[in-house]
């Protein structure tokens, strides 16, 4: 699915300024109570009327103020999942579901039937929605929204009205139809959890706009994090594509040349330091294993950091340098691939085991050694470009 | 018994008939005229609401000066009406259907207006992105889901348009078997000091009225049970 918004709407003291575009099949749009995520669906469905603005769906115009195009929402085949489901309450289950279908040729018991099959409505087709429970009904909400066979569905708040403790059954339920289905969604929440478990790629928004700079605290409270340092270089939008991997489609991402180079420390006694240069170690050459081990570590780190990228590493170099002054080794660990996503995770984790690794090989002699000042020291490649770690 | 037997049911009939009739037309005007209005913006929709609900508030007999003004066949609409379209309103019983609508129609009106106002918004959108026409809509979700409204309005105007007095009796006259209604005959007999045929016709209006309002009743609890209210 394509998706190109750029709207804005007045409603009063509130300013709705949304712009954005997605290729991702399944979009999250996060956001407080009253930030305009609703507002924003609902333009989308037709249902409300931005005061200007273009709204393109796979390559077709829906709104543009300009031209004056406003696709009526009976024609934009989309469909909305409200709130409250908004079922016909005059009209029972099987009712309801025949309403949605849109080709009156198909508007038949058995075409009913199937949808009240597939989502698990057996026995109740005869019950009216206020006889249902809320898990129920958005079974029907959905049914009858699948029945018209939409190009994109959105869905609005989906699981706030529903008890904590049914809510993580039903999110299971509505994922598995709303993948078994193949159909574009957009779904938007103020709970990350609702997005995380159906979204591709998630948008922050904040007083009707997008959040293009993630460091705004409001950002950083709906991902979680209470408090956000204002000396901290943090990256929320990298944190977005990174900390969040594996909802994020990385498939529209260049492929670059990507290097990153980690280093760390770990501080020894002077008599592991003799040992490890004497070669005297019962267990081999310390330098030889950490080595290695670091090589493995790094190929293995998407095993390790959950939300990681897996990648073809096209190189690996695992040094170590030692001051015998200060009694420290440092290792350093240069990762390089032709990749969608950076490798600094990599080169990390390969620092970070090399030194571990040291420690497991000294152990025996003294157990006070100190690893530190694992860090980045240079990255290339990628959206971000250059980064060198700047003078201590 | 001889009372009953030498009554004159004519008012009966003619009641019955202009109630029906003038409910009938003042059902879909009033749901219309609603419908419209609760688009409207709210300057212009406390306007129109005022206009429409004038009748309501007016004497009848201001009412029915007003449509003598309008239709008599002195004066240019009404001459119009006649010689154009033959149609006579002034002493017919056209005249006692009109005056019971233009009485009636704002209870119609009103109810409907505020049943409508009492549909949650997105049933209206959740079938408009499900591809229902609007006036699919309109029939399948509003209609039912405003039903004990509509009823209940639907009620209080056969009451109103079947009583009406003033207005029609300024317009139609009291023209036995023709505009002679039973509101009308009530008035006249007693004139005459007639209270036994007077209070035949009483009583015949109370149980009419009452069957009328338990009929309804019935229909609408049984249409809306599905239909949640606090």
């Amino acid at each position: 699915m394509k998706l190109d918004l750029n709207i804005r709407k007045t409603i009063g003291d509130f300013k709705l300024n949304m712009e954005f575009s997605s290729e991702a099949d399944k979009i999250g749009i996060l956001g407080a109570s009253g930030s305009g995520k609703s507002m924003t669906l609902r333009c989308i469905a037709g249902i409300e009327t931005p005061d200007s603005g273009v709204i393109t769906l796979d390559g077709r115009t829906l709104f543009d103020s300009s031209k004056k195009i406003n696709v009526k929402p009976q024609d934009r085949e989309i469909g909305y999942l409200f709130q409250n489901y908004a079922l016909f309450p005059a009209m029972t289950v099987k009712e309801n579901i025949r309403c949605g279908i849109r080709d009156k040729d198909r508007k038949t018991d058995s075409e009913v039937n199937t949808y009240i099959e597939q989502f698990d409505l057996k026995g109740l087709e005869g019950r009216y929605p206020h006889e249902l429970s809320g898990g129920q009904q958005q079974r029907v909400a959905l049914a009858r929204i699948m029945a018209g066979k939409p190009k994109l569905v959105l869905l609005d708040e989906p699981f706030s009205a529903l008890d904590s403790y049914l809510k993580d059954k039903i999110r299971k339920q509505t994922v598995t139809a709303l993948e078994e289905s193949g159909i574009s969604i957009i779904i938007v929440s103020h709970d990350k959890d609702d997005l995380l478990s159906l979204s591709d790629e998630i948008f922050i928004i904040h007083e009707g706009e997008v959040v293009t700079d993630p460091k705004t605290e409001e950002a950083a409270q709906l991902m979680g994090f209470s408090e956000l340092n204002e000396g901290d270089k943090m990256e929320f939008t990298h944190f977005d594509s990174e900390g969040n991997a594996r909802i994020v489609d990385v498939s529209q991402k260049e492929v670059t040349h990507r290097v990153a180079e980690a280093a760390g420390i770990i501080k020894v006694s002077q008599e592991i330091m003799d040992a490890i240069l004497g070669k005297k170690l019962k267990k081999g050459d310390v330098f030889t294993v950490a080595q290695i081990a670091g090589i493995m570590a790094v190929k293995k780190t998407p095993e390790l950091i959950p939300l990681c990228h897996s990648l073809a590493i096209t190189n690996v170099e695992v040094k170590f340098e030692v001051n015998e002054e200060r009694s420290e080794i440092e290792a350093r660990c240069k990762v390089e691939t032709d990749g969608k996503t950076g490798v600094e995770m990599e080169a990390m984790t390969g620092v970070s085991t090399a030194l571990l690794t040291i420690y497991d090989m000294c152990k025996a002699i003294d157990k006070g050694m100190i690893i530190s000042d694992v860090r980045l020291i240079m990255k290339s490649g990628g959206k971000s470009g250059l980064y060198e770690e700047g003078p201590k | 018994m001889d009372v009953l037997r030498e009554l004159d049911w004519s008012p009966l009939i003619i009641s019955l008939k202009t109630g029906i009739v003038a409910t009938i037309i003042s059902f879909f005007l009033g749901i219309y005229t609603a419908r419209k209005v609760i688009r409207l913006k709210p300057g212009t929709k406390a306007f129109v609401d005022g206009l429409f609900t004038m009748p309501l508030v007016l004497p009848p007999t201001v009412a029915g000066f007003i449509l003598l003004l309008i239709f008599s066949r002195r004066r240019a609409f009404g001459m119009f009406l006649e010689s154009t379209f033959d149609i006579r309103v002034v002493q017919t019983w056209t005249g006692c259907v009109i005056a019971a609508i233009v009485i009636a129609f704002p209870l119609m009106y009103r109810n409907a207006r505020a049943a409508f106002e009492l549909v949650d918004p997105d049933l209206v959108n959740a079938g408009r992105t499900l591809g229902m026409s609007e006036t699919s809509i309109f029939w399948k979700v509003v209609m039912p889901t405003a039903g004990p409204g509509i009823a209940s309005g639907t009620i209080l105007t056969f009451a109103r348009a079947m009583g009406e007095y003033g207005a029609t009796s300024m317009i139609a006259g009291n023209i036995p078997g023709k505009t002679g209604t039973i509101s009308q005959r009530i008035a006249l007999v007693i004139q005459d000091g007639d209270f036994l045929t007077a209070g035949i016709w009483v009583i015949i209006v109370i149980v009419i009225a009452f069957l009328m309002i338990f009929a309804i009743n019935l229909i609408i609890s049984k249409k809306s049970k599905n239909v949640r209210r606090w």
